[in-house]
């Protein structure tokens, strides 16, 4: 049985619009495993984003409960996030984005220098520390922001829609360069948790797809998917898994 | 000419320090009401009134309150603090707006990598506002020149207190006859404005652009002056330059000093000192102002308030004429304007110089030629107020006119729409809420300009016509307190009022229908 890192008991969210209540989701119940990439896909407004943003931290919890299996102080951050619109601070230069994320972990200076260079190289930005988050490309954008958000070494990668912002070639590309990281030992990141708008994108990358429906939303069906990385897009297993995953979310 | 551009520093050092002491402010007010909500409920009520009123009407009672309690430097004072009150609303509003709405992803940020207080406070809220801050400070920095020159102006004549600098250069040689003074005044504050311009503030407009919408500002004075400044390379060169020097000298020392134990109780005792101070003041403020009616409320008497509200009708009357003679120019000019593409953009960056010399320059020369023209001072005090809306009511209706999507334009021949329907139906209600913020700017400013237009004083001669503006005057050189104080209150209690009942319902509907519209 593998380790399970977070758990997720009926977890809803509530927020006030004009003074209403308004329930985002509810009763949302999963776990993340040791070593697992999680995909959530669904329609607008059913609570994606705002489930990574409860699981960052960013927003509290209404109902039920969320749980880490892992306390805090044998890793110095349990969750990170790369946000789909980057967040990037825009008159901070590349290497002063991902400085200003590193500089709460309890190392010293020296570390931190070399932590922030090591990730910057993985992520191939060398040549552009100095650059302006305006200066740059989308692609590139999103790479500083993977590049921050995996700087803090979490053991759970939260990716919100990452690669939504990007030319098909260059999510293409995005993806398969995660997916090598994330093979590499030295990567400290176990389990990804993403939320995407695109099936092929969740069945190419997922271990397991969580599909949401509904107003509030729920989750309606979780897909394993049993195929061998790195996955061919073209295969027939592949395509029959994304229709099937397609079927389940209309239907 | 030495002489010219000596007093024109001496009035460029009044901006300066008028600007410097409204950046203090801004940020601390700023702060505290976005930090302490007994300050915003306080100051919010305040300063959305102050900042509707047009400031000018407070300079004559201003000027007799300083000059009779700060000897020597009393008349400095008073123009300074006029300016500030011409500069300081929207500034602080800026920075309280965007402290209560920075950007949730900079939140995000903060949050997410648990950045410290002072990392958030230097490295991300500050650099937003102070983004968010420059767009504000062009506008008040053209703001403060109309009420500096203008304060120049209004004091010349006046034995007690004259004030020296290029505002009253110019009115002094109106009074003179002397042409050439004239015209070596009004250029030269030009060109200082417009130098200044292309040197400060287009850069750090750009600047802000780029880095709070990622986008460039077009830069009016390229073409024109065939002068492109890479000024906005250098610039961010040199605030690369700065910040990593502060980052190695002071910052991560003030980093650790702020982190120590003292220094976390130092700040504490700073804020709530500040916090109390602030609050103290307002008390004071509406306290001494409840103190000014009450000593003066007793002697008024009816005959004073019918005065009062006739003058104030006069005014007003000139205001509308003034407003709507300005529409008439305007409406066609900015429809023949955006028809033109070959003319459009150099039409435009003219008419943005144009608007951007503080027209109080203008008026001691222009009453000269125009009162002779006309030989009649009232049609002279109609142009004056024109002079002193246009620019408000111009930019508006053209930026209105400019940001109607291409669509919308299509849609007329499309559905082979008639002249009328199309602006009826279509174009008005799009730029009405654009026309309705112009023409509050405008009314605003055509009070301001009455002060100026309705009483002119040329050493012997004085020209005046009946109205708010001419009555506040005599009542300042006869040192009638109450006059000068009831004809200030008239203008500052009905703005506010004409704000609530007339120009809000109205903006509201027309927001809905161009709500619908879109």
């Amino acid at each position: 049985m593998k380790k399970e890192w977070v758990s997720l008991k009926n977890v809803g969210k509530m927020m006030y619009e004009n003074d209403r209540e308004k329930w985002i989701m509810k009763d949302i119940n999963f776990n993340l495993h040791e070593k697992e990439i999680i995909a959530i896909v669904g329609p607008s407004g059913t609570g994606k984003t705002m489930l990574l943003r409860m699981l960052a931290g960013l927003e509290t919890v209404s109902e039920g409960k969320i749980t880490f299996f892992v306390s805090s102080t044998t890793v110095s951050d349990l969750v990170s996030m790369v946000f789909h619109d980057f967040a990037l601070v825009p008159w901070l230069n590349v290497k002063d984005n991902i400085d200003l994320a590193v500089e709460h972990i309890a190392i010293s200076k020296d570390e931190k220098q070399a932590r922030v260079r090591k990730y910057i190289e993985m992520l191939g930005l060398e040549g552009y520390e100095k650059s302006q988050p305006f200066e740059l490309s989308r692609g590139l954008k999103q790479k500083v922001g993977v590049a921050r958000a995996l700087a803090v070494e979490p053991l759970i990668l939260l990716m919100d829609e990452p690669f939504v912002n990007l030319d098909p070639l260059t999510a293409h590309a995005m993806r398969d360069e995660l997916l090598a990281l994330w093979d590499n030992k030295e990567f400290p990141t176990n389990s990804i948790l993403m939320t995407s708008h695109s099936i092929e994108e969740a069945v190419y990358m997922a271990d397991k797809i969580i599909i949401m429906d509904g107003k509030p939303g729920g989750i309606k069906r979780m897909v394993d998917i049993n195929l061998e990385r790195p996955r061919d897009m073209k295969s027939n297993k592949f395509e029959k898994h994304v229709s099937r995953v397609y079927e389940l979310l209309v239907g | 000419m030495i002489e010219v551009l000596l007093l024109l520093a001496l009035s460029a050092q009044r901006m300066l320090i008028a600007y410097l002491l409204c950046l203090v402010i801004a940020y601390v007010l700023g702060y505290f009401m976005a930090k302490e909500q007994i300050i915003e409920k306080m100051l919010m009520p305040l300063l959305d009134v102050l900042q509707s009123i047009p400031i000018l009407v407070f300079f004559p009672p201003v000027i007799y309150i300083f000059i009779n309690n700060i000897p020597g430097y009393g008349v400095d004072a008073a123009v300074i603090f006029l300016i500030i009150t011409s500069m300081v609303w929207n500034m602080i509003f800026s920075v309280y707006e965007s402290f209560m709405s920075i950007k949730r992803s900079l939140k995000d940020i903060s949050l997410m990598f648990k950045v410290n207080e002072f990392n958030r406070f230097f490295k991300i809220y500050l650099p937003y506002i102070s983004l968010g801050l420059i767009p504000n400070s062009l506008a008040s920095w053209a703001n403060g020149w109309f009420f500096l020159i203008a304060t120049e102006i209004i004091s010349v004549g006046h034995e007690t207190y004259t004030i020296s600098g290029i505002g009253s250069y110019i009115m002094q040689s109106a009074i003179k006859g002397d042409v050439g003074g004239i015209l070596t005044g009004i250029t030269l504050v030009s060109l200082l404005i417009i130098v200044m311009d292309i040197l400060i503030w287009r850069p750090l407009m750009n600047l802000s652009s780029k880095y709070i919408r990622g986008k460039k500002e077009a830069m009016i004075y390229d073409k024109l002056l065939d002068f492109r400044p890479d000024a906005n390379v250098n610039i961010n060169k040199f605030m690369t330059a700065i910040s990593s020097l502060m980052d190695k000298y002071i910052m991560n020392n003030l980093a650790a000093i702020m982190r120590s134990h003292i220094m976390k109780r130092f700040f504490a005792i700073m804020k709530m000192t500040i916090k109390y101070a602030i609050i103290v003041s307002v008390i004071a403020m509406v306290g001494a102002f409840a103190y000014v009616i009450c000593t003066i409320m007793p002697s008024v008497t009816g005959s004073d308030i019918f005065r009062v509200a006739e003058a104030f009708a006069y005014s007003f009357g000139r205001i509308i004429i003034a407003y709507f003679l300005c529409i008439i120019w305007i409406v066609p000019a900015v429809y023949m304007i955006s028809r033109s593409e070959k003319y459009e953009s150099n039409v435009i960056r003219w008419m943005e110089i144009l608007g951007s010399i503080p027209v109080s320059a203008i008026f001691p020369a222009a009453i000269i030629i125009l009162t002779s023209f006309f030989g009649n001072f009232e049609i002279v005090a109609i142009i004056f107020l024109m002079t002193g809306m246009q620019w408000y009511l111009f930019f508006n209706i053209y930026g209105a006119f400019k940001s109607m999507p291409e669509y919308i334009h299509d849609l007329k021949s499309m559905y082979s729409m008639k002249n009328q329907d199309y602006i009826r139906k279509i174009v008005m209600p799009f730029m009405m809420p654009f026309i309705i913020i112009g023409s509050i700017a405008a009314i605003g400013g055509g009070w301001n300009a009455a002060i100026v237009a309705e009483y002119v004083s040329f050493g012997t001669s004085t020209f005046q016509v009946y109205g708010i503006g001419s009555m506040i005057h005599n009542a300042l050189s006869e040192g009638d307190v109450k006059m000068m104080f009831l004809c200030a209150m008239s203008v500052a209690t009905a703005i506010p009022i004409l704000n609530l009942c007339f120009w809000r319902p109205i903006m509201k509907r027309a927001s809905n229908k161009r709500g619908s519209l879109i």
